[in-house]
């Protein structure tokens, strides 16, 4: 598809988004839900150009909502999460490499093994509040990246770590038989002078299959994330969460028992960063200490104020956006001379949002629906 | 030599003794504490919680006075074992006080706004690498295409450059007080928290795109230049004793500011209280734009030194902040002669410790955790009991 082409069609997504979120006759919304959700799924086959970005987007979406767990429904910051991250993707890359444990298995076994060593890390550290337990995130991350620097990286020779079952090798066979296809029909066009009207299209389906894959398996881990942070919420879990955020004293007086369930919050969100890092070893294919600098916990924290601290959807919105607009829309849009101000600008953005929209776009998003009910409805304040 | 070596490996074994014993102490206190709470207390991490728990109770004071006691046993018994030579321990501290002057600054910086302003200032690295590359502008390698200043060679010497530019750092923090900091003196410590990260973000970033800072590989001068040697081994560099010295004359001038002048007893005042300062008729917000003024100029400074003579980019003072919070929170993180303290002696531990191990670069985080977690208030302040009603 053309550059513009795929322009439009996202921002059709966008609007079909909106409409499913401010609509509110049930039938309405449903149909519109149904089209978002077509969207979503034709998505990676039609944009294709976009297709890392989309993906960078999902798995940030991911590491996003186990941040945001902690920060906004349980309301502790941590700015050491890339540590979880790394450690999630070098635990993979070990077990499914060096111990031979199947690709599936060793993710989840990363992301229990993550989870255990950040609640035996909470306990201590946790007690601290506000700036002191930042500071200590932190030191916790600097440890961390040494440990990767002086001991996991020597495991393996190289400055990489290859994973033997990678997205690529799934979708091996699949992508084998449509080369073969166009390449069948690329020997007969020699002869009869036509293609099949959907070849160039193919071409390009057949050089993204492993990005198109990993967009699938990402999206699907999202949306079980999703699930589990939604039914979390729901229960004494959530419930103690957020009255440890309102007020620790309250919370304690209520009988909560706040260190652990801290620890819980800690682990939880250490656990989705944990897959995450194994996601991101499974779609990308190797693992090396450049993708989990400190900077990417500050990204992270980033995009959960811009999208919306303490909801889903702020996580995937903000980091989305913040993945689109990097990778992609500030390349459009600004000239090449001041290309170099992506960051930059999301810094302004994180300022901003802080100073006049604490709450992010989502609640932006929700007094925008509720003026559209009053106007409606008739009922508009003088 | 060799009896040094006997008594370091004496006094390692005797600190690692009484240092084991005390911990199984400790986790059979707390063994005995969460037995009684039920199953659930068999989860190991809870044995750790409640035994750090233990620490802090007012009658187990001396099992913590034996845990430290064991501690530095080990840690001194240690060094004693692997210093080959005595003039290496000397330059070792004349080296690490070098180093932990700088820190000294930076924590001195990071403490100044903690105290007044009740933040911390996150994005301390990248206003210090501002100021380091006004030093190299003023010093004609310019970067900011649109202005166009004369090319080449230098415009003034270095003394001159750096005093203008920390006083122009002075009112770069002056500005980002009024503009970014002042909206949310009032909201939660995490939206600060992340606010400062994003400035720091906003301004590495913006003067890595447009200002053009970052695209080659650039040298500061140094500021004498030069090693003096005494004896064969003992060599350290004269901008390290200048470096040590202005450390040393700043801190006296503005614990003299401090304690004389009426700047001096606002700043401390508006530590104290607010409020109180407010009702006093203090002009909090000039209290305030004066710490940042300070605070900026000092982690300024701290930059100029630690990276004089050396290659940078915008990133190279990210780790002097990291340090300078290792030192803060040795020293407490709320006096600022500890702050002073704490740098020094992280410089000199980070020295010392480097001619025996391999875990030099981590060591300032460990000291981080390990003091966050047992001895939160620092090494300055006395532990006060809390009255619980």
């Amino acid at each position: 598809m053309s550059a513009i082409l795929v322009w439009i069609w996202l921002i059709i997504g966008v609007v079909l988004f909106l409409m499913a979120f401010i609509k509110d006759t049930p039938s309405t919304k449903k149909t519109y839900k149904l089209l978002a959700f077509l969207f979503v799924i034709t998505l990676p086959f039609t944009a294709t150009s976009w297709l890392s970005a989309l993906n960078s987007a999902l798995l940030y979406s991911i590491l996003a909502m186990g941040l945001n767990l902690l920060l906004g429904n349980a309301g502790q910051i941590s700015l050491g999460h890339a540590a979880f991250y790394a450690l999630g993707a070098y635990a993979t890359a070990i077990l499914s490499v060096k111990a031979g444990v199947p690709i599936l298995i060793s993710i989840i076994l990363g992301g229990i093994s993550v989870s255990i060593l950040a609640f035996i890390i909470g306990t201590p550290i946790l007690r601290l509040k506000g700036h002191f337990l930042g500071i200590a995130t932190l030191g916790l991350h600097i440890v961390v990246e040494n440990i990767i620097k002086n001991e996991l990286k020597h495991m393996f020779p190289g400055a990489t770590v290859p994973i033997k079952y990678t997205v690529t090798s799934m979708v091996d066979s699949i992508n084998y038989a449509l080369r073969e296809k166009l390449a069948y029909w690329d020997y007969v066009s020699l002869t009869s002078g036509t293609k099949p009207f959907i070849f160039n299209y193919l071409q390009d389906i057949a050089s993204n299959i492993p990005a198109i894959a990993g967009f699938f398996i990402t999206l699907l881990v999202l949306y079980l994330i999703v699930l589990m942070v939604r039914n979390l919420l729901k229960t004494k879990v959530g419930r103690a969460l957020g009255g440890i955020r309102d007020s620790e004293v309250a919370a304690r007086t209520l009988g909560v028992n706040i260190a652990l369930y801290k620890n819980i919050a800690f682990g939880l969100s250490a656990f989705i960063a944990g897959i995450a890092g194994g996601i991101f070893a499974i779609t990308i294919g190797t693992v090396d200490e450049a993708s989990f600098m400190l900077t990417v916990s500050l990204y992270v924290l980033a995009m959960i104020v811009i999208g919306g601290v303490g909801t889903i959807q702020g996580s995937i919105i903000g980091a989305t956006l913040y993945q689109l607009l990097d990778m992609k829309i500030i390349k459009t849009i600004l000239p090449q001379k001041y290309q170099a101000l992506a960051l930059a600008i999301m810094g302004i953005a994180v300022i901003l949002m802080i100073i006049f929209a604490p709450k992010g776009i989502v609640y932006m998003l929700y007094q925008f629906k509720l003026k559209i009910m009053q106007k409606k409805s008739g009922f508009v304040k003088k | 030599m060799s009896v040094i070596f006997y008594l370091g490996s004496i006094l390692k074994n005797i600190g690692l003794i009484v240092f084991i014993g005390a911990t199984i102490f400790v986790f059979y206190l707390a063994f005995k504490d969460t037995l009684k709470r039920g199953l659930f207390c068999f989860i190991p991490s809870y044995h750790l919680y409640y035994a750090l728990e233990k620490l802090r109770h007012p009658w187990k004071k001396n099992i913590n006075r034996v845990l430290w006691g064991g501690f530095w046993g080990i840690i001194i018994g240690y060094v004693f074992m692997n210093i080959n030579s005595f003039s290496g321990v000397v330059n070792a501290i004349i080296n690490g006080s070098i180093s932990g002057s700088y820190f000294a600054l930076m924590a001195f910086a990071i403490i100044l706004i903690f105290r007044t302003t009740d933040l911390v200032n996150f994005a301390q690295a990248d206003m210090a690498s501002y100021s380091v590359f006004f030093v190299l502008t003023l010093l004609g390698e310019h970067f900011i295409t649109a202005i166009g200043l004369p090319e080449g060679g230098a415009i003034m010497p270095i003394g001159i450059a750096i005093v203008l530019a920390l006083l122009l750092s002075g009112a770069f923090g002056v500005f980002t007080e009024t503009v970014f900091i002042k909206p949310v003196q009032k909201q939660h410590p995490i939206s600060q928290i992340i606010l400062t990260l994003g400035l720091g973000m906003f301004y590495t970033n913006l003067a890595a795109g447009q200002l053009y800072w970052d695209q080659e590989e650039h040298r500061l001068p140094e500021i004498i230049g030069g090693n003096i040697k005494l004896g064969e081994s003992i060599a350290f560099p004269i901008d390290g004793i200048l470096s040590l010295v202005v450390t040393v004359l700043i801190m006296l001038v503005i614990f003299a500011l401090f304690k004389y002048t009426l700047l001096g007893i606002a700043l401390r005042a508006t530590a104290q209280s607010q409020t109180t300062s407010r009702l006093m008729g203090i002009n909090v917000n000039m209290v305030f734009i004066m710490s940042w003024a300070i605070s900026v100029m000092l982690g300024g400074l701290a930059g100029i030194f630690y990276l004089a003579g050396k290659t940078i980019n915008l990133y190279s003072t990210a780790n002097l902040m990291l340090k300078g919070f290792s030192a803060a929170i040795l020293g407490g993180f709320s006096s600022l002669p500890g702050a002073v303290l704490g740098g020094f002696l992280l410089g000199i531990i980070d020295y010392v410790l480097g001619l025996i191990t391999n875990i030099k670069e981590i060591l300032s985080f460990l000291i981080i955790l390990i003091v966050l977690i047992v001895k939160p208030e620092g090494l300055l302040v006395k532990t006060k009991t809390v009255k619980k009603v």
